[in-house]
């Protein structure tokens, strides 16, 4: 097992990490930028390095400080947690090219994975379900429109090198297709250095629904259930559930079997999440996350399993510590991302944290950073904090989460916790199986 | 006009109320001629706090080093790695308290990713204190050489 870690990151992931770490006995070397000094991460990890200045391609972004960081405080291993270099296979190979590992897949995995049509087509040949449409890249207008009507319009065109809902646009006949194609193509080649496009069907108001792997060294590889995580904004997640409710038994049964099949098929090793739309009974996979992701907490919650501990055990390369027959999912979890931003304008809002009070009581999870007294920087994401919420059923967790937004007190910056009473509060959520555009749709009704 | 004033900092003056500043042991000092008022402040709170947050924190600076973080006549260290202060084991220092240094002067050595990059002096003027140890770990920021 590692003696040190350095854990990559900042804010609650990287304090969540630090826990992880404290528990299995390894010290911890927590980095931040100048603005970051007085973080909680920083505060709570053994050793700490300022790595750069507030700008995060110049910190949290800095590969070569992140190592340089590793040679002076000799950890052996690095945690990437989420976003930042978490999904960059340059950074995992550059990790592993100087001795040091990795806490996540092999960089080969993150490559492919974090190509989309490569992703598509590496799983359509596992034999995973992925949404119709073109074989590979689009070259040219003639090929999109004879795509198109193969597959039928609407259809969604798509940059390659996409992501985090940006570079994508849905053409709902032929006309719309030679108005767009150039257009999108030169908007991926500015966005994203990359103006390869490729085409698919587009599915009208699916749900999002998403299978939490990992894998060990020693050829074990289990699910631990799905997750919904369909109330979004702008493609951004608000709240997540496990299990997703509504969703018949066989079908994930069998979506489970395929999932395993492929990732024992690729041998990956670590995290990992499927992500899938769901429609009509039918699950399209859309890409796959090659990290630890945010909402990991409730599928913890619901397991009984510490992922971010499995995640390290698996890294030094150990057993995973429960095999596929002791993964019993019980009761139902919710998490609500906290947001320093407003409810309507969605505007983000840094400040000083006056007052800090959290929820408390049976089934109540807060990952957070803050602490009164705590000046929120404007550098950084905007997430405060994740409440995660479990009760026996699904109808109790939402209750729960409900009295515990009503418990917390975050003062001094604007918080988006009216906006998940209205959510949690609303017959549509109760209901349960909303689509991904419910909370844009619905957001003026609440 | 109050604009077009304010582009002329009396450097001197704002250098010579630090000087009194460090010489007295102050913490905060103000100075006002005519229109012109110049205050001068050391935070030596957050330098207090940061050091009892970093107790068993070997890597981090002492007190006194946090207590340079702002001042002006402080070179910091432009990245995280070990420093040495001379070309090569055995070798003369680049350069030592007392001596005079010019901008763009290599100052000393910070090795990164096996990597030896050396540090030029971006200000001019006699070296009053070099904070660092020969292969010493830095981090990002923290205070080099104090060049008065």
């Amino acid at each position: 097992m590692f003696k040190k870690i350095l854990i990559a990151n900042r804010g609650e992931i990287a304090v969540r990490i630090n826990r992880a770490c404290q528990e299995l006995g390894i010290s911890t070397v927590a980095v931040h930028s100048e603005a970051d000094r007085d973080s909680m991460h920083v505060r709570i990890a053994n050793e700490s390095v300022c790595i750069g200045p507030n700008q995060v391609n110049k910190s949290y972004l800095n590969a070569h400080a992140l190592i340089a960081a590793c040679e002076i405080t000799n950890a052996e291993a690095i945690h990437p947690g989420y976003g930042f270099l978490s999904e960059n296979a340059s950074f995992a190979k550059m990790v592993s090219d100087h001795g040091l590992t990795f806490i996540g897949p092999k960089h080969e995995h993150i490559e492919k994975m974090g190509d989309k049509i490569q992703a598509k087509k590496i799983m359509q040949q596992l034999g995973v379900p992925t949404v119709p449409g073109s074989e590979g890249k689009i070259e040219n207008i003639s090929d999109a429109l004879k795509i198109g009507s193969e597959i039928g319009f609407p259809v969604l065109l798509k940059a390659a090198a996409g992501g985090g809902g940006r570079g994508m646009k849905v053409i709902k006949n032929e006309k719309e297709m030679s108005d767009n194609f150039s257009i999108v193509k030169q908007e991926a080649l500015s966005f994203f250095g990359n103006d390869t496009v490729y085409i698919e069907k587009f599915i009208d108001s699916p749900r999002h629904i998403e299978v939490q792997v990992i894998g060990d060294s020693h050829g074990n590889f289990v699910h631990l259930y799905e997750r919904d995580c369909s109330v979004q904004r702008r493609n951004q997640k608000v709240i997540e559930e496990a299990v997703a409710p509504g969703i018949d038994n066989e079908d994930k049964i069998k979506l489970f079997e395929t999932v395993i099949s492929a990732i024992k098929e690729m041998g990956y090793l670590g995290l990992g999440t499927l992500e899938f739309l769901y429609h009509e009974g039918k699950f399209y996979f859309m890409e796959m996350n090659t990290r630890l992701q945010v909402e990991h907490p409730i599928t913890e919650m619901i397991t009984r399993i510490d992922l971010v501990r499995e995640q390290i055990t698996v890294a030094a390369g150990e057993k995973l510590s429960f095999d596929q027959a002791k993964v019993n999912p019980l009761g139902h979890s919710i998490e609500c991302r906290i947001n320093a931003e407003d409810p309507k304008t969605f505007k983000p809002s840094a400040g000083t944290i006056n007052l800090y009070h959290p929820p408390a009581g049976n089934g109540i999870r807060l990952d957070t950073f803050i602490y009164s007294g705590y000046k929120v920087p404007h550098y950084y994401d905007n997430l405060l904090a994740k409440l995660i919420v479990t009760g026996r059923d699904r109808e109790h967790a939402i209750r729960r989460a409900l009295r515990s937004l009503d418990e917390i007190i975050i003062e001094g910056t604007v918080t988006n916790i009216e906006l998940h009473k209205k959510i949690l509060a609303s017959e549509d959520f109760k209901k349960g199986s909303v689509s991904i555009k419910w909370l844009e749709e619905n957001i003026e009704k609440l | 006009m109050a604009t077009k004033d304010t582009k002329f900092v009396d450097k001197k003056s704002i250098k010579e109320l630090v000087d009194i500043l460090d010489e007295m042991e102050l913490t905060k000092l103000s100075y006002k001629k005519g229109d012109i008022s110049i205050s001068v402040s050391k935070d030596l709170t957050a330098a207090a706090i940061t050091s009892t947050n970093i107790q068993d924190n070997s890597l981090s600076s002492s007190e006194i080093k946090t207590d340079y973080r702002n001042d002006p006549r402080v070179i910091k260290s432009p990245m995280v790695g070990t420093v040495y202060l001379q070309p090569e084991p055995g070798s003369n220092k680049f350069v030592n308290e007392g001596d005079s240094i010019s901008t763009g002067q290599t100052m000393l050595i910070i090795e990164a990713m096996k990597t030896m990059n050396p540090i030029e002096s971006t200000l001019q003027g006699k070296i009053s204190k070099i904070f660092v140890q020969d292969e010493e770990a830095v981090e990002f920021g923290q205070p080099l050489m104090l060049i008065d």
